[in-house]
């Protein structure tokens, strides 16, 4: 199913707030036309950190924005637009991002989590856009999927939906063996050192990968088990690694007992260095469109 | 939009094949047969629609079919059913529409019975639910917005063969952990628990804790507002409920539990109903 384009000429700003790090931009006819990244002080209290965060969204900010949306890695309430515990903010425990920045911009907000700003991203502006049912994996230290059905992101009653990395695999759990920190505990190598021997064609970090494939395998295999989606993007700081440990993991899938689930199941990796602004747009898009 | 008042559900199991007439949700006529035992497809093919032209009548508006395999929902297309072995591929809805001149619709039996909840059952409360069927395996529907989640092969929902254990959750999850755990049938042991009986209600605790697991995972991945559990063992709710919440009770998003309801599901003939449920909530 091919989404309407025409609502994308309606312009949205996009924020992501990833700890340190703070994207805004303002999205129109599928590109991003003005943004900035910044650096932030994490550890600065909740009403300084909003500041900033508004700061940015001013420089952006034109008349004929119709809306905002924010992806935060953290829970979310998104009916109320509240964020809690963020990760790496440790002053932002409880923040009514939502009432807060449509007080000031009389826009509508959108607050969602990093995953499902990621998934939706990729629906409208990505590697998923032919899909309807789609599933996106966010990869870095932490593991976190968003789920796209029928077009429309899916966040649960709870936005607790896609948590895959906790669903217990081996003596832990998906995260535990799915993200790049795998690589630092069992095998006492830091990401980039393990890339960089991969490229040389190290045996050894070759066979590294070789099991995170199998792996991973397992994870989508979840995926497949629980939502039985069209196509699956991986983003987040795992994707370089994704050339090493793909047929590794293809090996796992192809084991899946269903094969019409896996026969024309596509697995891609995320290429666009503005999702994370992108997606979080991408927020207003999916409340403005209709089912 | 207006719902269908004249359906027909019919539920094929890989022993029985059942059809009946519902009007407004109430049964009104019902007809049977054995699944033929034949290498031959079109032997089984025969004898649904027989058995369906049994229940028919000119008033009927559309026919659902739950069937335990994948299927592509849209086309209709059943894939490997499960004790059909001569099922390989058959365009069902192509078929039946031919037959019966009325649309047709097609999915699985765990699908059937998350919309037969919705449209009949206590699902009409929620509009975010999975109906998970614990019978002799262990598989859900995703109810969405009020409707059933839409997916690629109807494999959505499959939870019972997620890695548990040395096994899947199926296994420890369904009737079949009885057997397998105390050399037991579920029915007979729910009769002992009844009564009292110490061991059985061991039994029934072991069997929720596992449930509870899987039930964890279900709120990771779909994050429901409600769980309606179905299949012969949902009737022993009361024996192996306090072992299951106990489980879940760990479950790290708090507040996701605040609100969440696990109920068993009261219907009766909730896989016929649920197959008419197909028709009302595909054309609503």
């Amino acid at each position: 199913m091919i989404q309407d384009m025409t609502l994308q000429n309606q312009c949205a700003v996009g924020v992501y707030l990833g700890g340190k790090n703070l994207r805004v931009g303002r999205v129109r006819n599928n590109m991003v036309e003005e943004s900035l990244a910044l650096d932030i002080d994490n550890h600065e209290p909740e009403e300084v950190i909003l500041k900033a965060v508004m700061d940015a969204i001013d420089k952006v900010m034109t008349p004929d924005v119709g809306g905002i949306g924010i992806g935060v890695p953290s829970l979310v309430d998104v009916s109320k637009g509240v964020v809690y515990n963020v990760e790496h903010i440790p002053s932002w425990r409880e923040v009514h991002l939502g009432d807060l920045l449509s007080d000031r911009y009389k826009v509508s907000v959108y607050v969602n989590n990093d995953a499902n700003c990621f998934a939706i991203g990729e629906k409208y502006f990505g590697k998923a856009k032919k899909y309807a049912n789609v599933v996106g994996i966010m990869t870095g230290v932490g593991l976190g999927c968003g789920v796209i059905t029928n077009n429309r992101l899916y966040s649960g009653t709870t936005c607790g939906a896609g948590e895959f990395g906790c669903i217990p695999y081996k003596d832990h759990n998906y995260e535990y063996y799915c993200t790049t920190g795998y690589f630092e505990r069992k095998y006492g190598l830091k990401p980039e050192a393990l890339y960089n021997r991969a490229k040389k064609d190290d045996k050894i970090a070759l066979a590294v990968l070789e099991q995170f494939g199998f792996d991973f395998g397992y994870a989508i295999k979840t995926i497949l088990y629980a939502y039985d989606p069209e196509c699956i993007v991986i983003g987040g700081d795992i994707s370089r690694f994704f050339p090493f440990f793909e047929p590794h993991m293809w090996k796992t899938v192809r084991a899946f007992q269903y094969e019409k689930t896996v026969e024309k199941l596509k697995i891609e990796v995320s290429d666009h260095p503005e999702i994370a602004v992108l997606g979080a747009a991408a927020l207003y898009y999916d409340a403005m469109a209709k089912n | 939009m207006e719902s269908l008042k004249n359906v027909i559900g019919v539920d094929l199991g890989g022993t029985n094949m059942r059809a009946a007439l519902v009007k407004s949700g109430e049964i009104t006529n019902k007809s049977a047969r054995l699944v033929p035992k034949t290498d031959q497809a079109d032997e089984v093919t025969n004898a649904l629609i027989q058995t369906i032209s049994e229940v028919f009548t000119p008033e009927v508006e559309g026919i659902g079919v739950g069937v335990p395999s994948l299927v592509k929902a849209g086309e209709g297309i059943v894939y490997d059913v499960q004790n059909i072995p001569s099922w390989k591929k058959i365009h069902l809805k192509e078929i039946l529409e031919k037959a019966f001149k009325c649309p047709v619709y097609v999915n699985n039996d765990a699908n059937c019975f998350a919309v037969g909840e919705r449209v009949f059952g206590a699902g009409t409360r929620y509009d975010d639910f999975v109906g998970l069927i614990t019978g002799t395996g262990l598989g859900a529907g995703i109810i969405k917005g009020g409707h059933l989640m839409p997916d690629q092969n109807c494999g959505a929902g499959e939870f019972g063969m997620i890695p548990y254990l040395d096994d899947n959750y199926e296994m420890y999850c369904s009737g079949q952990f009885f057997g397998r755990r105390f050399n037991a049938d579920g029915g007979e042991l729910a009769q002992k628990a009844a009564q009292g009986d110490q061991a059985a209600l061991a039994a029934f605790a072991e069997y929720g804790q596992h449930l509870g697991k899987a039930i964890k995972t279900v709120l990771f991945t779909v994050d429901p507002g409600a769980i309606i559990l179905g299949g012969s063992v949902s009737k022993s709710f009361e024996f192996y409920k306090e072992a299951m919440w106990q489980e879940i009770s760990d479950y790290p998003y708090g507040f996701a539990l605040e609100n969440l309801k696990i109920v068993p599901s009261d219907m009766q003939e909730v896989a016929i109903l649920g197959a008419a449920a197909l028709c009302i909530d595909a054309l609503s």
